[in-house]
């Protein structure tokens, strides 16, 4: 008994809460897998790898002691992973993961230090180095070699025909279950639906960030429609399902060192978060726009915080103390 | 109706420049000023950008016309550019030193000596001169170029106020000593950098 | 290192950090000066000679210009018009001696040539209100411009590498490793990790040297 109970208060205290996280990116996982065969598993393996490898790297330099129980790199490179084409070189994955972990964590202090999401970092910095390795997916049921993905064939993504003002041919039910050309781990609706759950009852993530984000990403598409042949229910259907919204409402937005810590903060930040998700899908160049849109409200997460902490909260001015 | 869309090209230009053509994070221009704003925080920030706007807004009409007159061989234009700009903003500089000049007597407001003092960083910093380099090498109108000049006034106090409370963050925080100050800042800006790169999507001309 | 040399390093350490432009106090990787022309435009060697050729020819004699005509009572206030109307008048010569030199690939550069008038690598000088004695001019200067030039050449070499896989236009590697690299926020991002570098190196220098200096003759 005194064993376990020595082993349990070693372990660092985000451990738990990562832990459920992971179980949480599991099914998405196994989607992945389901989709399109062992390759996903490979590529999350060598994220992994990476992630552990550049934190150990970095405890060396700093000559600080290696805790093997802080993971908050692993679930920043699952997610990450998850948000990429199933058709990426390992290149491209352990380049992304190394910059979400390297730059976006350690660089600021390592664990709960970051300002920005590491996963968000990550994909932002592949997508701009690789454009074309991002923006075409393989079709879903492809059994896409272990290796060498190049002779796979790959179709463009959703966001683009959108952007043209054209209605994706995707069925309700391919989006609900993610079986379009998409992001491998990012697609099937429902899995997240049901991880969000899990993981709101685990009290791991709260409720507010995600509820604002959708609702603000549902106002900017029905007030300002970019696809004139679909009616208002298919419009909502296309812009919140497709272009990894719903994943990143759950795990981007819900990182819980960038994310404000006040919930009038949280509110507010899931609207800004939405706000900017939508500008970047109507005018930016990239698929998933929501992570540059996290990268972008990171930056004010903290000035929401401390603007809704004040004595009197959110419209009280600040008080002259003469 | 002239009217109308002139007043919509000044904002739509103005929105430009402090987002998708944001002066700081997008061609680092006063950069090495923003950082020692920052770090030493010897400057408010909102005095700092009411100067900037001011000299900014008083040196686009001047750098159009400037411009106009240099109908000069290429090399010859190409090598006069620069100070045919900083006398634009000189004018402005001294138009706004007379201004809070007037105030200063008028008022006797003590903060104005502060505005004062910090003129010449507001005026001769990349910002104003890469600023009225682009509007007038781009052939931008009078209406796009007073737009842009407003928006990238605006758009550097923005990029002020973003790294301030990065600075804010960063700093309780247990950043690597290597990194403690100039390098720790350099990246949070790169971060926002390649965050604002997500709206074009391609590198803008310099 | 012999001991004497050690023993120099560490009892003028305080001084040389205020003094070495060149390593300790670079006025780009430590100071963050002339951060401009470096994060956008320097992504290759061939940028780097033009932009460096530039500095080189502009910032001693716009220090030692702009040190006559304010060795007279000029008010704080002016002596940034100063300054840069001095840096605005050298700049054309400057300009046709460039031109005659890369020809049309100035353009590579874009407005980061012009934009050296106003860089506070080239001005800031005028910040402090007393006027500078020419021999100071002209010594820091010369070597400001080497510590320009060092950390301008690296920042070049290493981003030219990464992101087009090639240095001064030789392909040395058959895809580039971190295309990133040619962007502004690459940019940024290179030169925050090199200047950490470069502040690590400097420490590690000063512990070589307090080590080098304890040894017993």
């Amino acid at each position: 008994m005194k064993e376990t109970n020595k082993k349990q208060t070693l372990r660092h205290k985000d451990y738990a809460a990562n832990t459920e996280v992971l179980f949480a990116l599991f099914p998405l996982l196994f989607m992945a897998v389901y989709l399109y065969g062992p390759r996903p598993l490979g590529l999350v393996l060598a994220a992994l790898i990476t992630a552990r490898l550049c934190d150990w790297a970095t405890c060396k330099l700093r000559r600080l002691p290696y805790d093997r129980t802080e993971n908050s790199s692993v679930v920043s490179a699952v997610i990450l992973t998850l948000m990429l084409p199933a058709s990426v070189p390992y290149g491209l994955v352990v380049f992304a993961v190394a910059v979400a972990v390297l730059i976006g964590k350690q660089v600021f202090g390592g664990c709960d230090q970051y300002p920005f999401d590491p996963a968000a970092l990550g994909y932002a910095a592949a997508a701009v180095s690789w454009p074309q390795k991002l923006a075409y997916y393989p079709e879903p049921f492809a059994q896409l070699p272990l290796f060498d993905a190049s002779s796979v064939s790959l179709s463009q993504a959703a966001a683009t025909a959108m952007k043209q003002g054209g209605v994706p041919n995707i069925s309700l039910l391919d989006l609900i279950l993610g079986s379009y050309a998409g992001p491998m781990g990012a697609t099937c609706c429902l899995v997240i639906c049901a991880s969000a759950i899990f993981l709101l009852v685990r009290r791991r993530i709260s409720f507010e960030l995600p509820v604002a984000f959708l609702a603000a990403c549902a106002v900017a598409s029905l007030f300002f429609p970019r696809l004139t042949t679909a009616g208002p229910l298919e419009l909502l259907r296309y812009e919140l399902l497709s272009g990894g919204v719903l994943f990143g409402s759950v795990f981007l937005l819900c990182n819980p060192t960038t994310a404000p810590k006040n919930r009038t903060a949280r509110v507010l930040y899931g609207l800004l978060c939405g706000f900017l998700t939508m500008m970047y899908r109507f005018y930016g160049s990239y698929e998933l726009g929501v992570c540059f849109a996290v990268l972008l409200a990171n930056a004010f997460s903290g000035w929401l915080d401390r603007i809704c902490t004040r004595p009197g909260g959110l419209l009280k001015r600040k008080v002259n103390e003469s | 109706m002239t009217i109308l869309n002139d007043i919509l090209t000044f904002f739509l230009y103005a929105v430009i420049a402090i987002a998708a053509q944001n002066a700081v994070f997008t061609r680092a221009l006063g950069v090495s000023r923003l950082t020692r704003l920052v770090e030493t925080g010897e400057l408010a920030i909102s005095k700092f950008t009411v100067l900037l706007a001011a000299v900014q807004l008083l040196s686009a009409p001047l750098a159009f016309y400037a411009n106009r007159l240099l109908d000069i061989n290429v090399q010859l234009r190409a090598a006069l550019r620069p100070l045919v700009m900083v006398l634009c903003s000189g004018v402005a500089f001294f138009v706004v030193l007379l201004a809070l000049g007037i105030l200063s007597a008028k008022t006797q407001m003590k903060s104005l000596r502060e505005y004062a003092r910090a003129l010449p960083l507001a005026t001769f910093n990349c910002c104003v001169i890469g600023t009225l380099l682009l509007t007038t090498t781009g052939g931008y109108t009078l209406v796009q170029s007073m737009g842009f000049e407003l928006g990238s006034a605006v758009g550097y106090a923005a990029a002020l106020v973003l790294v301030s409370e990065g600075q804010r963050k960063i700093q309780n925080r247990n950043v690597p000593a290597s990194f403690r100050g100039l390098p720790v800042t350099l990246v949070y800006i790169g971060v926002l950098a390649l965050a604002i790169y997500g709206l074009t999507g391609h590198t803008l001309a310099i | 290192m012999n001991l004497e040399r050690a023993r120099y390093y560490q009892e003028n350490m305080d001084r040389l950090m205020q003094t070495d432009r060149l390593f300790l106090k670079n006025p780009v990787l430590v100071t963050g000066l002339g951060l401009a022309p470096i994060v956008v435009a320097a992504t290759t060697l061939n940028n780097a000679l033009i932009l460096g050729l530039g500095v080189a020819l502009l910032l001693t004699p716009t220090r030692l210009l702009a040190a006559v005509c304010c060795s007279r009572k000029v008010p704080v206030q002016l002596r940034g018009l100063v300054y840069t109307l001095c840096a605005a008048v050298l700049y054309i010569p400057i300009f046709f001696l460039l031109y005659q030199v890369f020809g049309v690939s100035l353009s590579a550069v874009g407005l980061y040539l012009p934009v050296l008038v106003v860089e506070p690598i080239i001005i800031k000088r005028y910040e402090r209100p007393q006027p500078e004695p020419l021999g100071f001019a002209l010594r820091k200067g010369i070597t400001t411009t080497a510590g320009f030039l060092l950390a301008l050449f690296v920042v070049a070499a290493l981003r030219e590498w990464l992101g087009l896989g090639t240095l001064l236009g030789y392909q040395l590697l058959a895809q580039a490793p971190m295309p990133l690299a040619n962007y502004t926020s690459g940019g940024f991002i290179c030169v925050g990790l090199l200047a950490a570098l470069w502040r690590w190196m400097g420490n590690l220098f000063k512990k070589y040297v307090n080590l080098e200096a304890k040894q017993e003759v």
